[in-house]
């Protein structure tokens, strides 16, 4: 979660474009302002009280930054020397110059250590720099005459210290970067960006968990995002699509600055085109975590991180904008997502990888298998595109008239969605048809089975139907409309039957499961009937409810030997002594077997 | 012979008479008999000899309403109470024998001289009255001077010259033939506004004065000087009871706090004694209001109700259960009731139905019909104020078909004819001209529709009963055979014949001719108590048991001891020897013949005569070859308190039983201790 604090000025500006740079100084919470050419101010966050000024003679060509090596500010002026001076000091025209016979395009504190970048695009350590000033050549990077520097980036991962110039060509831009570790330079690596009909607008260098990112903004708010890797010494891969920037409009500059590993700022013209918009960016999740709009833009204001606040150029003033990153919670990011449409943009072509698994081949197997009777008719409803419910509807229907067994079984066996206003049709059909269109004539021998119902094989089928799953209350109607008394009763001898000792489970169904559905079936059958059975007084209700009940009681009666047998067990499983008497402490009146002899 | 089926066994739980809270207790050390005073006034006569017993129980009336002390003379036992009154009982007739009128209203406390001529009574306005003892009656000699305050204990010294009495902030010495108060000994207080009230007192015999208080301290002083000698805070409550033994070397203390503390004399230096703190005794939970001590085994008892013995060696705790004396329930079998005793109540109730089916892991039956509660009968008596009271029951009985109903108050006996028809229960009252007069101890009614009382006026009644009147028909005179009150009855099924036994151990049987009772023999007297007797259906075999557990079968026909009794008695099964309750009941398997089935507090021994085993247990060999052999007795431990147990068909007993629980249930909260740890 990134949270916006409230925003306060700390300082006027002369002008944006003078704002030399916002940088860090020795103390927390002191920040030094390189206003213009020859004015910096020292202030306090907190009050933002302004805490030292100094003021030159020779025009400052880059902030004053504070060197922890040495412990003192350093600025260069004229963009050839370096002045170096402690705090105390109030007058810095009259202290030593470091001269250098290059341009110095800038210079920057990173990882507490400070670099130096020159016109031609070399980067050296500043310490080194001053030291070996005199005997100095430095190697251009750059083509001086074609490019130039349009901004030097930073950024420190695993002890190392990253350093990016973003150079303009002619007609593109390219990030040339390179490495410190541990002092020691690498090489410079370059990458061109070129993308046909977007310009690049905003970039900025993301560390993430992992690596280097150099992320680059494009006028059709798209983010794209490459890693820096010591792989290839010139490329022209811009990287993978990141996301798309919709609520910051792309056209003009947009300022990014990265905030933690998750989290990057940007600040750039409301993408209405009416004021500025600062938006913090969750790069994990890639959503827009939170907002914040102002009323005017400044066009090439720059944004500035430094410990926990935002600095950036508002109309005439430098806003100090802190924020607050929390701890990622995915229950805040709930509803805030969205997909990223892949652009039709002819030029680039995103490959998908697509990673095919098998979740299991019996499934793939199962799909495949249409019964041979009613495969014709099937495929056909298939191809017309309708569901499994529609078409077992009008399968039934035809094969109910024929009183087509084997269809039907295949049927039943195939479709696994039946609608329940078909279950309660077959139930009917499979109670009420004549036993001789069964092929086998196989009887059950059990005593408690429904005579009707022989032979078995009717049975069978009804045991396939018992297992198939059903929306209670779509049932209710169907069983109470279609299903007739009599019938209502075979079904829950039947039901009765499966319970018995002589039952048997329901297909591919263990015991429990089987329970649980004959259960299931016997409240909802009492439940279609409740009424008919209460007014009823014909005996062979009573009979087979009651039959119901008893078997039920018994069950329930062994549930509680089981609880019986359970405590016992744990008893002796804690090895405690086996007490046989039973407390009648709290009974009054007891009558029990008395142990006399 | 194959076993004969088990019964089946109604356990009546609904049998919860009220914990009586102990008061008072004195020792009668001659006859071994303990006097227990409770709280509603009534007087149990324990018998303290082998197993202890109940042997007689004055019932509680409205005309003694309170027992505040107790105290022996000989066999003479005197009480005083809140009703200012000294009480001397009739231990023959169960009743009050004198009423004498004490000075200064309510009476707290009497003690007796060592010779027994004269009582000392303590009352609430200050007068030490004293009595004289006579022959036969008691005769108010004087008072001595009026004292400050009530006087809650008092003590004779050695020589009856002194009287030492603990009232409020005060031990007083006083000097019985001057009437004045010698020494007064003032015990301080623990806070300042809250006076020390000194409860319990003893005196030894060099008048050593010994208190124990309200504030929990025990003091000895001298009783010679008025002074204090010794002092200790023996308690975190008040001191209410203390007891001395006979070589006055160690007692014992307890009260509110119910740790019952020793003290033990020790001599110290140059022949100099001084009393120092032993064992604690851990037996009670709540308030300890008396202590007696007879020879090593003290006795105490309290609030709980609980008679408790403690001895040591061996260590031993005896707990008998404040539950009235036997018969306190009567069942009829053909009836199909039970008839319970309280100290001012009859309930009868109909027993439950078994039903068809059992549980199956309790083994319960179904109880088809729940017993019920018909009738409660009280004995309601109006004082002079207006105050409606209850008569505390003195006996009471149920003919076996349930439809007679007898019990007797002080005031008399009543007859009832209980009427179960279909909805509510009726009683109606039977005339019983000129029997009704003077109460009986026991009754019994015959299968004939008999019934025989025992006058407390000595004797034996035989009544016949009609539908509406009940006509005498002989007095039996048993001044021959029998030297005390007929506590026991038997009468055969056929009542051909009649057994009437008392605690000295009478037991006459008397035979049925000409429609009279007349004397058949008299069974050999032993030095025991008999406590139950019981004949044996469709046979002339009377079963005794003693307040020892042993058991005697004696053929009325031939009138001589059965050869099983004569066996039995060479060689006892130790199931019986060991038993430290008295057998409360016997009764007999109709079915089977050569079974005694005997109850006791909480165990039911299955005596069989066919059955014997040997004693393995003893490992010596004996020389003179004479069988080990012994009866098979068979003991079942499961009930808690078997107040009663019978057969009411052939296959379906009755077991009346008091829950322990349901006693502590009704007592009131105990001192709050903190046990470590806990709060």
């Amino acid at each position: 979660m990134a949270k916006l604090g409230a925003y306060y000025g700390l300082c006027p500006l002369i002008d944006h474009r003078s704002l030399l740079g916002i940088t860090k100084d020795e103390e927390n919470g002191v920040v030094i302002v390189t206003l213009g050419k020859n004015i910096a101010v020292k202030y306090k966050l907190s009050d933002q009280k302004q805490l030292h000024s100094w003021r030159t003679k020779e025009k400052f060509s880059s902030p004053i930054i504070y060197d922890k090596e040495q412990s003192k500010y350093v600025a260069v002026f004229n963009e050839n020397f370096l002045r170096v001076w402690s705090e105390n000091e109030e007058f810095i025209d009259k202290l030593k110059k470091f001269k250098f016979n290059q341009q110095i395009q800038t210079i920057f504190t990173c990882n507490e250590r400070s670099f130096i970048v020159f016109k031609n695009g070399a980067v050296l350590l500043l310490s080194d720099a001053i030291e070996r000033r005199k005997e100095l050549t430095l190697e251009s990077v750059i083509d001086s005459d074609s490019e130039s520097i349009y901004e030097v980036l930073n950024a420190s991962f695993n002890n190392s210290v990253y350093v990016g110039l973003v150079v303009k060509t002619n007609h593109n831009f390219c990030l040339y970067w390179t490495k410190f570790v541990e002092d020691i330079q690498d090489n410079f690596y370059k990458i061109s960006f070129k993308r046909g009909n977007a310009d690049l607008t905003g970039y900025v260098l993301h560390v993430d968990k992992f690596s280097v990112n150099f992320l680059s903004l494009w006028s059709d708010g798209r983010v794209y995002s490459v890693e820096l890797k010591e792989t290839d010494p010139e490329s022209a891969d811009i990287g993978e699509l990141f996301t798309v920037i919709e609520s910051i409009s792309c056209k003009e500059y947009v300022s990014l600055v990265s905030l933690d590993p998750n989290y990057i700022a940007l600040y750039g013209c409301n993408s209405n085109e009416e004021g500025a918009l600062l938006v913090i960016y969750n790069v994990q999740f890639k959503v827009v975590q939170t907002r914040q709009s102002f009323k005017l833009f400044t066009n090439g204001a720059k944004l500035c991180c430094i410990d926990g606040n935002l600095f950036f150029p508002v109309g005439q003033n430098l806003a100090v904008l802190p924020f607050h990153l929390d701890m990622e919670q995915l229950a805040a990011l709930v509803g805030s997502h969205k997909v990223v449409q892949t652009e039709p943009d002819p030029d680039i072509s995103i490959v998908h990888k697509v990673q095919f698994v098998s979740w299991g081949k019996e499934a793939d197997s199962d799909v495949t298998k249409v019964p041979e009777k009613i495969k014709p008719k099937v495929d056909d409803f298939v191809r017309q595109g309708l569901s499994d419910n529609f078409i077992f509807e009008t399968l039934l229907a035809e094969v109910l008239d024929e009183k087509n067994l084997d269809a039907l079984t295949q049927m039943v066996n195939y479709f696994p969605d039946i609608p329940e206003s078909c279950l309660v049709k077959v139930l009917k059909f499979l109670i009420n048809l004549e036993s001789k269109l069964f092929k086998t004539k196989t009887q059950s021998g059990a005593s408690n089975f429904p005579s009707s119902l022989q032979p078995v094989e009717r049975t069978e089928l009804l045991d396939v139907i018992l297992t198939k799953s059903f929306n209670e209350t779509l049932l209710l109607s169907h069983l109470r409309s279609i299903l007739s008394l009599d019938e209502v009763l075979v079904l829950l001898q039947y039901i009765h039957f499966l319970l018995s000792e002589d039952g048997h489970c329901l297909p591919s169904r263990n015991v429990i499961e089987t329970e649980a559905k004959l259960i299931e079936w016997s409240c909802i059958l009492l439940d279609a009937n409740y009424q008919k059975f209460l007014l009823s007084r014909d005996n062979k209700i009573s009979e087979v409810l009651s039959s119901l009940k008893n078997q039920i009681k018994e069950e329930l009666g062994s549930f509680d030997d089981l609880r019986q047998v359970a405590a016992l067990l744990t008893e002796i499983k804690n090895k405690r002594p086996i007490q046989k008497k039973i407390h009648m402490g709290g009974m009054d009146y007891s009558i029990e077997d008395f142990p006399l002899y | 012979m194959s076993k004969p089926r088990n019964p089946k066994i109604h356990n009546v739980r609904f049998y919860k008479p009220k914990p009586n809270a102990v008061y008072c207790m004195a020792l009668q050390p001659q006859g071994n008999k303990l006097a227990v005073s409770r709280a509603d006034a009534s007087v149990e006569i324990w018998n303290l000899t082998h197993c202890a017993f109940i042997e007689r129980t004055i019932a509680s009336s409205t005309e003694n309403f309170s027992i505040e002390g107790l105290a022996w003379c000989d066999d003479r036992l005197f009480s005083v109470g809140l009703h200012g009154l000294l009480i001397e009982y009739d231990l023959m007739k169960l009743d009050l024998k004198s009423r004498s009128v004490v000075t200064g209203e309510a009476a707290f406390c009497l003690d007796v001289n060592k010779e027994k001529t004269q009582i000392a009574i303590g009352t609430e306005q200050g007068y030490l009255n004293i009595f004289q003892i006579t022959e036969d009656e008691v005769l108010f000699e004087k008072f001595l001077d009026k004292q400050e305050g009530r006087i809650l204990c008092l003590k004779f010294d050695n020589s009856g010259e002194f009287i030492v009495s603990g009232s409020m902030d005060a031990i007083r010495i006083w000097s019985v033939k001057t009437n004045q108060a010698l020494h007064k000994m003032i015990p301080g207080r623990a806070e300042h506004n809250k006076p020390t009230i000194v409860w319990c007192l003893a005196i030894t015999q060099d008048f050593t004065v010994i208190s124990g208080d309200s504030r929990g301290i025990l003091t000895v002083w001298d009783g010679k000087v008025g002074a204090q000698l010794e002092s200790y805070q023996s308690h975190r409550a008040d001191i209410l009871s203390l007891c001395l033994s006979e070589d006055e070397n160690s007692l014992y203390c307890a009260g509110i706090d119910p740790n019952v503390v020793n003290y033990v004399r020790i001599e110290v230096k140059d022949g100099a004694h001084k009393w120092v703190r032993s064992i604690q005794r851990k037996i009670h939970d709540h308030d300890v209001r008396a202590l007696v001590l007879n020879g090593n085994k003290l006795y105490s008892s309290g609030v709980d109700g609980y008679l408790t013995c403690s001895y040591h060696p061996p260590k031993t705790l005896l707990k008998y259960p404040p539950i009235l004396q036997n018969p306190c329930v009567t069942i009829c079998a053909k009836g199909r009731y039970v008839m319970l005793r309280y100290p001012k109540l009859i309930e009868i109730w109909s027993l439950g139905e078994i039903g068809s089916d059992r549980d199956k892991h309790t083994g319960l039956y179904n109880v088809e019909k729940a017993p019920r509660k018909l009738v409660a009968l009280q004995k309601v008596v109006t004082d002079d104020e207006g105050v409606e009271k209850h008569e505390g029951i003195i006996c009471s009985t149920i003919s076996d078909d349930g439809t007679l109903i007898l019990y007797s108050t002080r005031l008399g006996v009543r007859l009832l004819k209980l009427d179960c028809g279909e909805s509510t229960p009726k009683l109606v009252p039977i005339e019983t001209d000129g029997l009704g007069v003077s109460p009986c101890v026991s009754a019994k009614f015959t299968k004939n529709n008999r019934l025989i009382l025992a006058p407390n006026s000595g004797g034996l009644q035989v009544v016949a009963i009609s539908s509406c009147n009940a006509v005498l028909m002989q007095n039996i005179n048993t001044e021959t055979e029998i030297e005390d009150m007929i506590v026991l009855l038997a009468v055969s099924d056929s009542a051909q014949f009649l057994v009437g036994g008392d605690v000295r151990g009478n037991i006459a049987v008397w035979t049925l001719k000409n429609d009279q009772y007349v004397f058949h023999c008299k069974l050999p007297k032993y030095k025991l108590s008999p406590t139950a007797i019981a004949i044996q259906p469709n046979s002339a075999n009377l079963v005794v048991a003693f307040n020892n557990n042993n058991i005697i079968e004696y053929d009325m026909n031939r009138r001589e001891l059965t050869k099983f009794s004569r066996s039995l008695a060479k060689n006892l099964p130790k199931q019986l020897t060991s038993r430290v309750s008295p057998i409360r009941n016997i009764t007999f398997d109709s079915r089977v013949k050569d079974v005694i089935i005997l109850h006791d507090d909480d165990s039911v021994l299955v005596v069989d005569k066919e059955k014997t085993t040997t004693n393995r247990e003893s490992k010596v060999r004996k020389i003179d070859g004479e069988s080990k052999e012994q009866f098979a007795v068979r003991c079942i431990k499961k009930f808690k308190h078997l107040v009663h147990l019978s057969w009411i068909s052939d296959d379906e007993m009755v077991a009346v039983e008091v829950n322990p629980l349901s006693l502590i249930e009704q007592l009131p909260p105990c001192l709050v201790q903190n046990t470590f740890g806990r709060k």
